[in-house]
């Protein structure tokens, strides 16, 4: 045993030379802050507590706590598994129907939108396909960095924390505006306005379509007609951020609104452009599958041609093309009416679940000492509580309720079996 | 500023070479014109090829669905684990000195590669030439400097070790050199062991690091562990390391976009620190990008690496398609040589993989393009693949036509 010791040192040592540089190399490498959100995960699992409950997750869950396939996803997949004989590349920014699914439903509103229409019949949509929601959000960073005159984007505060750390790794500065106010729990629409208006001119301005990630506090229609004027004045390009769509109201038609307005505003030549990233993450849950895309309407069809140029040389070297299990099944959902309207009706019954079990929540939560009407007001998956971060801490040590600190609980994590059990937590934790 | 001003300077970029040649093809009216240009592997019969295990894969997964959710940011645990044993055998998967990262394929492991390796101040790059075509844009989009060796010497048909050796030699300390461990894309010219063995003692006297490229593994030998016989040396030799993995060609994912990149640590055991560093900042930078690897890929190639009768299956697969791809190399030097074509062909069978860098000069090319309908790119590179029965012969009288007619 001894010698084997000394050759397996002797070997060691006659390495030592070559890995010393690379020894420091890696060593200079900072440990990466954890992901807050996983942080809460792991914890949630070594706690051994039986009626522990997760609010940290960002996913949807049924009344028993479980992860759900859509019926009309699994459906699809079916079909793909007989169907489908190869699985060739597609293009470096997805496929033609695919994009051409995105521009009709979303852009067009499935032929209900003039403008929308006339945009895409005038050739001034460049979608692609991309890596989900971030993948979007990351291409339209690297090509904002170089080619949009602009190097600084408006991000509402509070927002995703990853669209700071995309934005900020692409080059691009952030910058705060006023959106929400923690000490009334609600919209802070007035400090909003001035804030967007003090911005620096020609700034990029992110703008979260629906279900507002993480307060689930949206701006009404004649609020988002205030902040397009502003944006017109202040020549800002609107880059819409749409994770949600459906979640707001249960019918992806009725959420995108903004869409629509921003489409009259082009086509009447008041905004030259924009762009909107989304995913089928959250309404089709194909989460893992990564199935999203980034869309710019652009000035002309010229410059759509150049643009899509650039956006297929950009993504070339990043990760040449985009995967297709996820795509294709949007697309055996598109191509068939009723799978088409079973998905509607399963995400509607998705978020119909959301909605009443945040009205039972509300219900079941202690009045006389604190104002909860603002979980009426909020839209989607998440109840920004407003609770304090040293009363989420006590809600985790005390009763094993595990939230993110900024007082976010994601309405999925609850049910009907759990629901008394977290309203007394958060009542008792509020009653002191 | 006016609003017409957004993206005026922008300019429209250019495509890929190969773009062209595909399109090309497409509208050639010709009923026997022939396609050997893109790098996917074709059935005998011409078609695209499900490999019989990934649809037996499929089939399981379908019926045991672990649905959508999101995975982990690291990548689906059995698909990383799995995919390091595929490169450095069972035993070295294990030691603790690997972070692996779930990527976007092949590409978006070398992008994660190149990211990396930046954050660990290794900048300057050296590839030998001739190369795949995304490397160069790839490496400069990290912001990476990209110098040039030759690889291959069009004279001798094989590689260019010398080069090789010289440019190991004259590099700086902490270059990066970029290496394909298998399988070379486009020339089919890989280095011997005798000589891969040579350049991991430079490497390491010199305090270069290596940078393996591996997205053909099983194409050269029929044999995976075989054809990763670089890495695993350069591994044994204590080199740190990263090595970038696609499962696109020897599983035949192409669009599904399974693969991974593997950062080796030597230091790992010793200091376990080191390595939770190295692989928090893999997640760190995949998380600004993608956040998630995806998953359906991911769990086919995982099922095949980790189900023993699937793992049989595919390990037959990939034996099989080496063992036609290495018939249709022997039978174009058999009818060469038959038709007496001039020249010496055997670089067709000394070279591995999908590819035979034919020695065709552009000339060459554009006639047996234009006169004979026979696509292949612009430097003479052919797809062995799609190569079968019922065109081979066309394919073998079209070339000694042209070589004839430019001699």
């Amino acid at each position: 045993m001894l010698s084997r010791t000394v050759q397996k040192n002797l070997f060691k040592r006659s390495n030592a030379v070559s890995s010393v540089r690379f020894i420091s190399a890696f060593s200079e490498i900072p440990l990466a802050p954890p992901d807050k959100i996983l942080g809460i995960a792991e914890a949630y699992n070594k706690d051994s507590n039986p009626q522990k409950i997760n609010l940290g997750v960002g996913a949807y869950r049924d009344d028993t706590g479980r992860p759900i396939i859509f019926p009309s996803v699994k459906k699809a997949e079916e079909k793909l598994l007989t169907a489908e004989t190869e699985k060739e590349y597609t293009g470096i920014i997805g496929n033609k129907n695919f994009q051409n699914i995105i521009k009709n439903f979303i852009f067009n509103n499935s032929g209900k939108d003039v403008n929308g229409e006339k945009l895409i019949k005038d050739g001034r949509i460049v979608s692609s396909q991309t890596i989900s929601g971030t993948g979007s959000l990351r291409v339209i960073a690297d090509f904002l960095n170089r080619f949009y005159n602009t190097k600084h984007i408006l991000v509402p505060k509070p927002t995703w924390a990853n669209h700071i750390a995309v934005f900020n790794d692409a080059g691009i500065t952030s910058e705060f505006y006023s959106y929400y106010d923690t000490s009334v729990n609600g919209l802070d629409f007035e400090n909003l306005k001035s804030s967007l208006q003090n911005a620096q001119e020609g700034s990029i301005v992110l703008l979260h379509a629906c279900c507002h990630n993480p307060t689930g506090m949206d701006l009404t229609a004649e609020q988002w007609d205030e902040v397009l004027a502003i944006v017109q004045e202040k020549s800002f390009y609107p880059l819409v951020d749409m994770a949600y769509q459906g979640f707001a109201s249960g019918d992806p038609y009725k959420d995108i609104s903004l869409i629509r307005r921003l489409n009259e505003l082009v086509v009447a030549g008041n905004i030259p452009s924009y762009a909107l990233c989304q995913s089928f993450a959250k309404n089709m849950g194909l989460y893992g599958e990564r199935t999203g895309s980034i869309s710019i309407v652009t000035e002309s069809q010229e410059a759509s041609t150049r643009i899509e140029s650039q956006l297929k040389k950009l993504i070339r070297p990043m990760y040449s093309s985009p995967p297709i299990h996820g795509s294709k099944i949007v697309e055996q959902i598109f191509a068939d009416e009723s799978l088409f309207q079973s998905w509607l009706s399963d995400l509607n019954s998705v978020v119909g679940r959301l909605n009443s079990i945040r009205t039972k929540f509300y219900e079941k939560l202690d009045k006389t000492n604190y104002n909860w009407e603002h979980l009426n007001k909020q839209r989607g998956m998440f109840v920004y509580t407003g609770l304090t971060k040293e009363q989420v801490i006590e809600l985790r040590e005390k009763y094993s309720v595990y939230a993110t600190e900024d007082g976010r609980f994601s309405i999925s994590g609850i049910n009907e079996s759990n629901v008394d059990y977290l309203a007394d937590a958060v009542n008792k934790v509020i009653a002191k | 500023m006016t609003v017409t001003s957004y993206y005026s300077n922008l300019p429209e970029a250019e495509y890929d070479p190969i773009v062209k040649i595909m399109s090309q093809y497409a509208s050639d009216p010709s009923p026997s014109k022939i396609d050997l240009t893109i790098g996917v592997y074709k059935a005998e019969n011409g078609d695209s090829y499900l490999f019989p295990s990934v649809a037996k894969a499929k089939k399981w997964l379908h019926a045991n669905d672990p649905g959508h959710n999101y995975t982990n940011m690291a990548g689906i645990p059995e698909f990383t684990a799995g995919a390091r044993e595929v490169i450095f055998g069972k035993k070295s998967a294990i030691q603790g000195k690997i972070a692996s990262l779930q990527t976007i394929s092949g590409t978006g492991a070398c992008h994660m590669a190149s990211l990396f390796l930046g954050e660990c101040g290794l900048n300057n790059y050296y590839i030998g030439t001739p190369f795949w075509s995304n490397y160069q844009p790839m490496l400069e989009h990290a912001g990476a400097k990209v110098n040039h060796f030759r690889h291959y010497n069009p004279e001798t048909r094989e590689v260019d070790f010398e080069s090789t050796v010289r440019a190991l030699n004259e590099a700086p300390k902490d270059s990066v050199f970029l290496f394909q461990a298998c399988c070379h894309n486009p020339t089919g010219a890989d280095y011997s062991k005798k000589q891969w063995t040579q350049i991991a003692d430079i490497m390491k006297e010199r305090e270069l690091f290596p940078f393996f490229d591996i997205a053909y593994q099983g194409f050269s030998s029929g044999d995976k562990d075989e054809d990763a016989w670089a890495i695993r040396h350069f591994y044994e030799k204590g080199l740190n390391l990263l090595a970038c993995q696609s499962f696109s060609k020897n599983m035949g994912l192409y669009s599904e976009r399974a693969g991974c990149l593997h950062v080796v640590v030597q230091e790992g055991v010793e200091n376990p620190d080191t390595l939770d560093r190295v692989q928090g900042m893999l997640v760190t930078f995949f998380r600004m990008e993608c956040s998630f690897g995806p998953a359906f890929g991911a769990r086919i190639a995982a099922a095949l690496m980790n189900k023993p009768e699937l793992k049989e299956e595919w390990d037959q697969d990939v034996a099989q398609i080496t063992e036609r791809l290495q018939n249709l190399r022997k039978s174009v030097l058999q009818k060469l040589t038959a038709m007496d074509t001039p020249g010496n062909w055997d670089h067709v069978i000394k070279q591995n993989g999908l590819f035979w860098y034919t020695g065709l000069n552009e000339e060459q090319v554009s006639r047996i393009t234009k006169q004979e309908h026979v696509y292949m790119t612009f430097a003479g590179r052919v797809n062995i693949a799609s190569l079968n029965e019922s065109n081979i012969d066309q394919f073998c009288r079209s070339l000694d036509k042209i070589v004839r007619e430019t001699k």
